[in-house]
């Protein structure tokens, strides 16, 4: 966490909404993208983030410990996605808006192809039930990984030592290689 | 696995400290064993990251602009400045209902109860120095301030679970539901009916009308199975997804009773409410240390790890009930009550609030607990708990 951000956590801290605003608008974005690949709808992945950051602002990162701020965003936006998943209605609610996506109703500018859509649709469904085998952590060091944190953000938002993200993302791969293979030989 | 495949990997990424990275690249140039590994594990690290890039948001699905979402969100929290507003307006009769004779009360005063004393922890290194059955019974009071933060994220908890639904972090079962409070004639026909000495205060406060109208509320008793799944998700919910829940806990029981008790109110332009009831108690499994249960509780509440650990290393966690308090809304002290130390609770004056500035007297003797509230300044209500007999 930089300078500037501590100082802004602890502005905030004190009830400094300005300093809020500039956390959210620095983090904002890398929360919903995260969660987007966890959920795979736009309208679910923005709900989750701003419940990110409503957690934050009701309970503000006390100042005099040391934060990484964002590593506490993303294991917050990890839980509450994991949450949603677990979450028998908002399955079905996912399940029927990506269907309703896959339609091409609310895209036509960027996939015009409806074919394409489709295809592609199924094809994240296919990723997303591979993840869906794994183990909670693997699924998540991936999605973080794919989404770009360091090793030493994984480490932090995952609670395990910076030295192991090698060997826990080899795992983690390798895993993911080896469902993926099963299900598309059956 | 081996670890070097995990040196290896973080070498693809150039994850390593600049030292390693260069003696990895010249051991790389000389070991074709390593290399031919490297290979592997750059291919499926494609791979996946191939598979995976679908993922990805493009095109509509990219994120709104962050301007935008932050409107939304303040939105969002300017709705749920006013939902604290309301549910400030509610504080005074919250005392009130921690002891009063319903079940929906009873059920969420012990739910803080228990959440607070006995929910997150079972220590494996506890285990074997607490072979036994833990009861808890209430015999002291401890308040501990509460962040306004975290109260409105345990009032929003609250909501989302709903009555019904009984306790968030678990399967409940009423062992015997209460019924309702019976309308009883004296003070006789509710000693009788309730089984325990009841007591009136003697000298009412000025405007607080007598006789009271007497109700009995009979027992009740429930079970809580902790689901694991369910509190790690409460935890979650409240902002504490740091607090991990032993998986030791899940599908402990704990069972809670709380006795027959007796409730006594006065009319009168400032009111007045008793009510005396038997220390609630509730059984933990074997090898639940309270202090410990204490101490993440306390943090799930909101106090820092340190604040925690001191707060539950001084409280008798096996006599005390804790009442949360939010510290902008109500304020304590200890006080001198009925000859034991009791608490007294005072709401703070709000700004714009139609709703009076109310006390409430909390305090234990002889096994009885007793919770005194009216909007009587709290002289008078402590010379009415003193005129008890």
């Amino acid at each position: 966490m930089t300078a500037s951000e501590a100082l802004l956590l602890q502005r905030f801290w004190q009830g400094d909404q300005a300093s809020f605003e500039a956390l959210f608008l620095t983090h904002y974005p890398r929360v919903y993208a995260i969660l987007f690949r966890l959920v795979g709808t736009r309208e679910e992945a923005e709900d989750l983030a701003q419940d990110v950051f409503v957690q934050l602002y009701r309970h503000p990162l006390h100042p005099s410990r040391e934060h990484n701020l964002a590593a506490w965003l993303y294991r917050v936006a990890m839980n509450l996605g994991y949450n949603a998943l677990r979450s028998e209605r908002r399955l079905a609610t996912r399940r029927a808006a990506l269907a309703g996506e896959s339609n091409a109703e609310a895209q036509p500018a960027s996939f015009p192809d409806p074919a394409a859509e489709t295809m592609r649709a199924e094809e994240r469904a296919q990723v997303q039930a591979v993840l869906s085998q794994l183990p909670p952590q693997q699924a998540q060091l991936l999605l973080l990984r794919q989404a770009g944190l360091s090793y030493r953000e994984l480490a932090e938002v995952l609670g395990v030592a910076p030295g192991s993200v090698g060997t826990l993302l080899a795992r983690a791969e390798r895993a993911f290689a080896a469902v993926w293979e099963k299900r598309s030989g059956t | 696995m081996s670890r070097e495949d995990g040196l290896l990997r973080a070498y693809l990424d150039h994850e390593l400290p600049p030292g390693e990275h260069a003696a990895l690249d010249a051991h790389l140039a000389t070991c074709r064993v390593c290399q031919s590994r490297l290979e592997e594990l750059a291919a499926q690290a494609t791979l996946v990251g191939n598979r995976l890039a679908i993922l990805e948001p493009t095109g509509a699905e990219v994120a709104p602009s962050a301007r935008q979402a932050w409107a939304h969100l303040q939105h969002r929290v300017a709705a749920m400045r006013r939902a604290e507003f309301t549910w400030r307006e509610r504080l005074d009769t919250t005392m009130t209902k921690l002891f009063t004779g319903r079940w929906r009360p009873v059920l969420v005063g012990l739910a803080a109860l228990v959440l607070i004393v006995t929910l997150f922890s079972l220590e494996p290194v506890q285990v074997a120095a607490n072979q036994f059955l833990g009861v808890f019974r209430v015999r002291k009071f401890a308040v501990i301030s509460l962040d306004p933060a975290q109260v409105q994220r345990l009032r929003d908890l609250e909501a989302s679970v709903g009555a019904s639904q009984g306790f968030p972090f678990g399967e409940t079962k009423t062992l015997k539901e209460p019924g309702k409070p019976q309308m009883v004639a004296s003070v006789d026909e509710a000693r009788a009916y309730s089984g325990f000495p009841v007591r009136l205060p003697g000298l009412l406060p000025p405007g607080v009308d007598g006789p009271p109208v007497l109700r009995v509320q009979d027992a009740g008793a429930g079970q809580m199975t902790v689901d694991r799944a369910k509190a790690q998700a409460l935890l979650d919910a409240i902002g504490r997804s740091d607090l991990q829940i032993p998986a030791a806990l899940d599908g402990a029981t704990i069972e809670f009773t709380f006795p027959k008790s007796v409730i006594a109110d006065y009319s009168g332009p400032v009111g007045l409410h008793l009510i005396q009831v038997p220390g609630p108690s509730v059984n933990l499994p074997p090898g639940v240390d309270l202090a410990q249960l204490g101490e993440i509780g306390l943090q799930a509440v909101g106090m820092s790890r340190d604040e925690a650990r001191r707060m539950a290393g001084a409280i008798d966690w096996h006599n005390t009930l804790v009442i949360p308090l939010p510290s902008d809304m109500a304020s304590f002290q200890e006080v001198s009550v009925d000859g034991v130390t009791g608490i007294l609770i005072s709401t703070r004056p709000q700004a714009n609030r139609r709703s009076q500035v109310s006390h409430s007297l909390m305090w234990a003797k002889n096994g009885i607990v007793y919770n005194l509230t009216g909007r009587s300044d709290p002289a008078n209500l402590l010379a009415a708990a003193n005129s008890l007999k």
